[in-house]
């Protein structure tokens, strides 16, 4: 029984990570996923609703993870993916342990709060901080957009967060 | 809650933040070089990457075939006129050819400059959120690239080599602001910087800075590397074609002009690249021999810097 169980885990885990993997590669990979030049972070949503299911810790896990992916194809300091979606990732967790409920409605909300962070402090680290003219611009057009595309994929990998958390569950309870 | 922070998981998560805290740290220390953690997650990661954008490149090109029929019909019909435009013009084939051979004196790399040394490269994956056209490619260190080599395309200058991993290399492209290229206007020789512009930047053009008042660049004037380094010392090549001028405009202090220049090289949508690994004038510090720096006015070379553009134009 207890040698089912560590086998399910790892397949679990496995399967968490070569998903991560290869979100990465399709949101990295040019002309994918593209909406009138706007392409979703797909890693956030990923990262915080399987926070919702598999808690604070083996979330925090995964988001660190993915923010590791996001930070290898980022332009921007090495880090601040890996620091800001561990953090969300552990907080969305938490939050839906001892505060909130696991539906769609929060995880919109926690993925739309944690693009909205992730996307603000890129965008301070990028462009206010160095005084560049004219980046409302690329704020209102590239950010904000982004932000909201990357929200509007979250009910994709709830449900099949769910549905792979069902499953597993099946497995070792079997 | 509380459990939650004094368990050995949130010292576990704790640690990890401290992990990646020190890697930021490590990354800022190295400069141009990936961390080693990165290097390793980028070893990985790159060969997924470079097939993912295969599959991609060859479904949009099977698709396209079918939807441009329509498209393709009408541009065969075109070439089928160009065709017969030029049997007729046969007589002035001998001036085609010239002007062909002009056109590869002023574009063509290697013809002019032998001792080039090229790393071909593919483009394996582009940012979602970068506003600059910034990308990676599939060589690395293992391949002989190093951070600040210039990145060019048969058509023109792309940008340079901002960080390398051991299989890959991000590539900062020219629309960037933080890029500072040394660059002369052909016709009439005019210097200045070439560095990207928020505003310009989304429409995919750049900028020739620092062009004095009396300067007589005009639109259709060609932008070329002067092979002097910035002031980062980052150095390219003399003579590789940047872009072309499309207008003139003062700068908003009103002491100096610079012109708006669209790349030669299509730098949104490019696949192929090829990097400059070795090329003349380049030192093991990136800086050209004779340590010159943009700014400098030496009459020497400025001199040699048009006399070479100029016999392009010729």
């Amino acid at each position: 029984m207890v040698n089912n169980r560590r086998r399910v885990l790892f397949k679990k885990y496995l399967t968490y990570s070569l998903l991560f993997l290869l979100l990465y590669v399709l949101q990295s990979t040019p002309g994918l996923f593209g909406v009138l030049g706007v392409r979703p972070i797909l890693l956030i949503p990923a990262a915080v609703t399987l926070a919702m299911y598999e808690g604070g810790f083996t979330g925090g896990l995964f988001g660190a993870l993915a923010g590791m992916l996001c930070d290898l194809g980022a332009f921007s300091f090495y880090g601040l993916y890996s620091l800001l979606l561990l953090c969300c990732s552990t907080a969305a967790g938490l939050l839906v342990v001892y505060l909130m409920r696991r539906t769609l409605r929060v995880a919109m909300l926690l993925t739309g709060a944690s693009a909205l962070l992730c996307g603000l402090l890129r965008f301070y680290f990028d462009y206010v901080l160095w005084g560049y003219p004219g980046i409302s611009g690329i704020f209102w057009e590239q950010c904000v957009p982004m932000m909201i595309y990357t929200a509007a994929v979250a009910p994709l990998f709830f449900y099949l967060f769910r549905r792979m958390d069902r499953y597993f569950a099946g497995q070792i309870s079997a | 809650m509380g459990d939650f922070f004094r368990s050995t998981k949130f010292k576990i998560l704790a640690a990890l933040l401290a992990f990646i805290v020190l890697c930021m740290f490590v990354t800022a220390y190295l400069g141009g070089r990936s961390s080693p953690f990165s290097q390793a997650l980028g070893v990985a990661v790159a060969p997924l990457q470079k097939l993912s954008a295969s599959i991609s490149s060859a479904a949009s090109g099977f698709f396209e075939r079918y939807l441009g029929a329509q498209r393709l019909y009408e541009e065969n019909q075109a070439l089928r006129e160009e065709i017969r435009l030029l049997r007729s013009q046969q007589v002035d084939f001998e001036e085609y050819k010239r002007e062909n051979e002009h056109y590869r004196q002023v574009l063509g790399l290697k013809e002019r400059n032998p001792e080039f040394s090229f790393e071909p490269a593919e483009v394996i994956g582009r940012e979602p959120t970068d506003r600059f056209g910034a990308f990676t490619v599939d060589k690395g260190t293992l391949d002989g690239i190093s951070a600040h080599d210039p990145v060019i395309t048969p058509e023109g200058l792309v940008g340079w080599v901002s960080e390398v991993g051991m299989t890959y290399a991000k590539v900062t492209t020219i629309l960037d602001v933080s890029i500072d290229v040394g660059a002369v206007d052909t016709r009439t020789r005019d210097s200045g910087v070439v560095t990207g512009d928020i505003g310009l930047a989304q429409q995919g053009l750049c900028k020739l800075g620092y062009l004095p008042r009396e300067s007589a660049v005009t639109a259709g004037d060609i932008v070329s590397t002067s092979g002097l380094a910035s002031v980062f010392g980052v150095a390219f090549p003399k003579g590789l074609i940047v872009g072309t001028v499309t207008e003139v405009r003062a700068e908003n202090n009103g002491i100096v002009l610079y012109a708006v220049v669209e790349p030669a090289a299509e730098i949104r949508s490019v696949r192929d690249v090829f990097i400059l690994t070795s090329f003349p004038g380049q030192s093991s510090e990136g800086v050209p021999e004779g340590g010159e720096q943009q700014g400098s006015s030496s009459p020497e070379a400025s001199e040699e810097s048009g006399g070479e553009e100029n016999a392009d134009g010729e």
